[in-house]
């Protein structure tokens, strides 16, 4: 049966490189229109992948960063746990648990053994993970202050749902009954599967119309190149060790700032990214899963090296990432690690070491994803809603250009917000307000971006969770940029009781305010050297008040759109 | 397969072959007993024997059971319903095994794991027979570890299974073993807890063979009927023995966990010929903690009682409860509805008298309040010297409540519990990082009267590492009831940290304890029955030289005075009684 290899042309390489990606893409359409659950559809908190037989991964779809990394690191975990020699056609393996899986317990990672005809082992595996509403963790929509796994709802250590094409009714059962929401968990789930025979049936076709060797073949030149281009890019970086650190505001449990640390070591074709020097594990649940950890520092590393070419198991030949169990950064169990959050304020530490020695890196980009959910019984429908929101923040400023407004953040960069239309029709809220944040973008040579500002009224009781999990120190400029505005949340403003909130809940009655205020990019270089023209525009533009363009950039601009130097900037001296 | 003709043509039984073959079923409950006792790793199970073992007929009509937590027993009566329902009886096959603790379905909160499993006679394509074993498991996966306090839905406490094979055809389904062992806190212990139910089913699985074999199915089947009939006969005689009538009573609950607001319990008992018809319709509704009771424990609540009152010398088979109807509106506190939060089971504790607390106004057999509530504690956390989780617990023992003949007796286990122990200090102390200083009867805790209310315990413990202590008790703000101008007794209390300058008396809820930390608890007496002023001086003169009565007490309220030398005499009230309510002597 064995086929004679041939050296492969790269057309063909091509050819079925575009297949493979193509297969993915496919899967994640099947899933967003058969999702019930409007985080999948809208928001696209998922991650799809495609494996092969030694989980090297092959593709992905664009869907949550996060997740992709997350895949490869459970997929190895799953397949080990389940054996290779009880993995059958048709298996359907579901996996969410945190130290394994490399997430929180609501997002279940769902995968596939694909086998070609006559194999009587895996020739490859397909994943999909995706957020689920709720698996009756202690508190509905999310939580913040767990203390252990066990209080985040039911684990699935890696069990199949679905044996040799035959759904588990029990299984079923037993998902139906632990979730608060069964209708939209098991709508879920068949969406996921569905997205998993998509992508089984294209891979059939594949290997029918390449021959399976040849895939072998043209994976192995796929991975080969990918290793190739990535540690390319490493070599041209400049060899050097580098430290940053930042502060997480607090685990939910105690009030006291977290440290995260990080130090970068690049040397010829390696990539060294070690936490070790950041905080132990805390009680809260901001503790990283180390699949977490590995998938955030992947998500860095491709960015700043491969940035443009959908990722393979190649790319990430160069890097080592290391963290000792038992740090903040590598939960054990019983680790609480619900609240993700650690890895949105963690993300941009890698950047912040490597700014030391690398020109072109960007400053902080509002250094977390501030965010909120209302939950609650709509009084509509009687039923439990539950909404979540990643607001828009603004980019840092890079050495050449102004950070960009109201983007999402730089960890969840191919997700959306959610639209104010899809907020209001799901949950009984009202917009009030929803603007750029003046002011709020760092100043400098080149301005950081701006957040947003965001008002919402509850029409009915229910709660508003502020997510986020940098508000009381602020995100890193670069080069005598200023810093920006941080993330905030105000709960009942204008009001005697108005309430900064760092990330909790809050019960809201009808009429019951909040504003959620993101942050901004950080500045790039002294405002005091920027263009008096680029300031006047902001400050027409509103981006800038008057105040702030003559107290930071030395600017007047007076009403009639005149604009002149002033203070500061006159007093310099002319070099 | 039964052949139907064969079935329906019985063989006339002699009364000796229904007692031998009643004696061999009560004999194999017995014997899944011991089984689960030899084999189970929890303490729970071994020490404290919080379990119910049960054996139902192909209708799901119990034959038999073993002694064990009584309000299991009419829980298992409940769920064995639901589960045969849920799984439905054409998908059991012999060698299945299956698992719920849906509280809503199971009558009991999410800890109590029940396993049944289907048997079948040889030949039969239908189960013949089932077989119940509920345990308490010590972790789920709650949100709080060892018991959960203040849950505000069925979703914060623990994993749920709502009627799974967790045995298919006598092969585990090692993922569901795998879902219980990781969604666990003490996943070795509660593997090793499903192996010991599971042992004592497969232990009545084979008597039962063995007695069919040797009797025949067909004999069996007409001695249950029998067995089954007699029941019915017995109660239904001792309910038209009973005065018709109808009485309503009422208590208080602390609160819920949540609020600190009292909770009205209420039972309106109606004896009408031989229907005892029992209606907590008229208590409060659902609130928002987790003190809400599952139907099925209403249920189980009611059938012990009600089996106490009327054949109380029997093991109990379906039979028994045909006089009794118990009634309760969804939503209400005695029936929770989806996802009410259900855990803190301990209103079926503190409501449990409310029956004989109704008929106490129409007969006068019945004792006063038992103290009106399980008074206990656990401890909970990592052991300094293996560095593993551990949980244990304990039912304190109460006093009894004096009745028209009797003294209550001293510390023994709370009525809805009597067939479960205390936990021994060894077993405590061995398992758990504490020490205790201290276990007496608890002076003066007996409610005054003609008959005495029986004394409580206090117990005061010392933490030697750092952990967690829940006091657990739901009526602690109200006074147990006395009877015909008995007094009230000493009420249950938990007092953390005694003697210090942050003494606090706690309600049901979960501390912090640091090494060196002591808490005391104290369980209430029994209440009085009669008027303490014809409590014969002898008596009140024992009393206080046992130290169950104190010079204070016996002088205040019996009107006795003690000297020191142990001679008594009248004073007081005593003698400024009228004559006429002197008691008779000899």
């Amino acid at each position: 049966m064995a086929e004679v290899s041939t050296a492969l042309d790269g057309a063909t390489v091509e050819v079925i490189r575009h297949y493979l990606n193509s297969t993915a893409e496919q899967m994640r359409r099947t899933l967003v229109r058969t999702a019930f659950n409007p985080v999948i559809y809208e928001v696209l908190d998922f991650g799809i992948s495609m494996y092969d037989r030694d989980c090297r991964l092959i593709a992905e779809s664009s869907g949550l960063l996060s997740f992709l990394g997350a895949n490869d690191y459970a997929i190895v975990e799953g397949v080990e746990r389940v054996g290779v020699e009880n993995l059958d056609p048709g298996d359907v393996v579901i996996l969410n648990y945190p130290y394994w899986s490399g997430a929180h317990a609501a997002d279940a990672m769902m995968f596939a053994p694909v086998f070609a005809d006559g194999s009587d082992v895996p020739d490859g595996f397909l994943a999909v993970r995706a957020h689920w509403m709720d698996l009756g963790a202690k508190d509905p929509g999310y939580v913040l202050d767990s203390t252990s796994v066990h209080q985040e709802g039911l684990i699935l250590p890696a069990v199949k749902l679905v044996r040799r094409g035959k759904i588990d009714q029990q299984m079923m059962a037993i998902l139906r009954y632990n979730s608060r929401l069964p209708v939209n968990i098991i709508g879920d789930f068949n969406a996921q599967v569905a997205c998993l025979r998509v992508g089984e049936r294209r891979l059939h076709q594949i290997w029918e119309k390449f021959g399976l060797s040849t895939v072998d073949e043209a994976v192995d030149l796929i991975i080969g190149h990918g290793a190739e281009t990535a540690r390319e890019a490493v070599r041209a970086m400049p060899d050097g060790q580098w430290s940053a650190h930042d502060w997480l505001d607090d685990d939910g449990v105690s009030h006291d700032l977290i440290r995260m640390a990080v130090t970068v070591t690049i040397e010829g074709d390696t990539f060294t990214v070690d936490y070790g020097d950041s905080d132990g594990a805390v009680p809260g649940p901001v503790n990283m899963p180390f699949g977490s950890t590995v998938s955030l520092v992947k998500n860095v590393f491709k960015s700043l090296t491969t940035p443009h070419a959908p990722a393979n198991h190649g790319h990430y030949q160069p890097l080592r990432v290391i963290c000792p169990p038992g740090n903040l950064f590598h939960a054990v169990y019983p680790s609480a690690t619900y609240t993700l959050w650690t890895g949105m304020a963690g993300f941009e530490l890698i950047n912040k070491a490597l700014a030391q020695g690398m020109d072109q890196i960007a400053a902080s980009s509002g250094s977390d994803l501030p965010g909120f959910m209302a939950v609650g019984t709509h009084p509509d429908t009687d039923e439990m809603f539950l909404v979540s929101n990643n607001e828009g923040i603004g980019w840092g400023a890079t050495p050449k250009y102004d950070g960009a407004n109201a983007l999402q953040h730089l960890s969840t960069t191919a997700v959306r917000n959610t639209s104010m239309e899809v907020l209001e029709h799901k949950s009984p809220i009202f917009h009030e307000q929803l603007e750029l944040r003046q002011d709020s973008g760092g100043a400098g040579r080149w301005r950081g971006g701006l957040g947003v500002c965001r008002q919402v009224r509850f029409l009915a009781t229910g709660e508003v969770l502020s997510m986020k999990k940098k508000t009381k120190t602020k995100p890193w400029a670069l080069r005598g940029g200023h810093e920006p505005e941080t993330n905030a949340m105000v709960v009942w403003p204008d009001t005697d009781r108005a309430h900064r909130a760092r990330m909790e809940r809050f019960t809201m009655h009808p009429g019951d305010r909040f504003r959620n205020l993101s942050g901004g990019g950080g500045g790039w270089g002294d405002p005091l050297d920027r263009p008096i023209e680029l300031v006047r525009q902001d400050v027409l533009d509103e981006y800038v008040s008057a105040e702030q363009a003559e107290k930071a950039y030395g600017v007047n601009v007076r009403t009639d759109g005149t604009a002149a130097p002033t203070g500061a900037r006159l007093d310099r001296s002319p070099s | 397969m039964v052949v139907v003709d064969e079935v329906n043509a019985r063989p006339a039984l002699d009364g000796a072959t229904v007692e031998v073959i009643r004696h061999y079923l009560n004999s194999t409950a017995e014997q899944m007993r011991r089984t689960l006792v030899r084999t189970a790793f929890n303490p729970v199970i071994y020490e404290v024997l919080d379990f119910g073992i049960s054996m139902y007929d192909r209708d799901r009509r119990l034959i038999s059971e073993s002694s064990g937590l009584l309000s299991f027993l009419g829980a298992n009566d409940y769920a064995i319903h639901k589960g045969v329902e849920k799984v439905g009886i054409e998908n059991l096959h012999a060698g299945d095994v299956v698992m719920i603790n849906y509280p809503y379905w199971s009558g009991a909160h999410v800890s109590d794991a029940m396993l049944f499993a289907p048997v079948f006679a040889k030949g039969s394509d239908r189960p013949d027979v089932y077989l119940a074993v509920r345990a308490h498991w010590m972790d789920l996966g709650a949100k709080d570890p060892g018991y959960v306090l203040d849950s505000t839905s069925m979703h914060q406490e623990g994993l749920i299974m709502p009627g799974i094979k967790v045995i298919k055809r006598g092969t585990v389904d090692q993922q569901i073993i795998d879902i219980l062992r990781y969604n666990s806190r003490m996943p070795d212990t509660i593997i090793g807890d499903f192996n010991a139910q599971v042992a004592a089913l497969r232990v009545g699985e084979r008597r039962f063979r063995q007695i069919w074999e040797k009797f025949g199915l067909a004999t069996v089947d007409a001695a249950v009927d029998r067995i089954i009939e007699h029941g019915a006969q017995t109660a239904t005689e001792a309910v038209r023995a009973m005065p018709d009538g109808e009485w309503s009573a009422h208590d208080w609950l602390d609160d819920d966990g949540i609020s600190y607001d009292l909770i009205r319990m209420a039972v309106k008992v109606t004896i009408d010929g031989e229907r005892f018809t029992v209606d907590y319709g008229d208590s409060d509704g659902a609130v928002p903690g987790p003190v809400n009771m599952p139907f099925g424990r209403t249920l189980s609540m009611a059938k012990a009682v009600f089996k106490s009152l009327t054949t109380p010398g029997t093991p109990a088979n379906h039979g028994h409860y045909r006089p009794l109807a118990v009634s309760c509106p969804p939503g209400n506190l005695f029936h929770a509805v989806y996802p009410a939060a259900t855990f803190t089971l301990w209103t079926g504790m503190a409501s449990f008298e409310l029956i004989h607390k109704a008929l106490a106004q129409g007969m006068g057999e019945i004792a006063a309040c038992s103290a009106s509530d399980e008074p206990g504690f656990m401890a909970v956390g990592t052991h300094p010297d293996t560095g593993e989780i551990y949980a244990v617990s304990n039912n304190e023992g109460i006093g009894w409540g004096a009745t028209p003949n009797r003294d209550g007796a001293n510390a023994l286990q709370h009525l809805a519990m009597t067939a479960v122990r205390n936990t021994s200090m060894e077993v405590l102390e061995h398992r758990s990082p504490i020490f205790h200083e201290r276990l007496e009867l608890r002076q003066d805790s007996g409610g005054a009267g003609r008959w005495r209310g029986g004394l409580g315990i206090c117990r005061e413990v010392r933490f030697l590492a750092t952990g967690e202590m829940l006091s657990m008790k739901k009526k602690t703000k109200t006074k147990p009831w006395a009877l015909r101008g008995g007094h009230e007794p000493e009420t249950n209390a938990m007092i953390v940290w005694p003697d210090t300058d942050r003494a606090h008396r706690a309600r049901m809820e979960r501390f912090t304890m640091q090494p060196g930390d002591r808490f005391r608890n104290l369980s209430g007496g029994g209440g009085g029955w009669g008027d303490p002023l014809n409590r014969p001086i002898p008596l009140i003169r024992e009393d206080v030289l046992d130290g169950y009565v104190s010079p204070e007490q016996a002088e205040k309220v019996y009107g006795v005075r003690v000297e020191a030398d142990g001679t008594a005499t009248a004073t007081g009230a005593r003698l400024n009684r009228p004559t006429s309510l002197m008691p008779r002597h000899g």
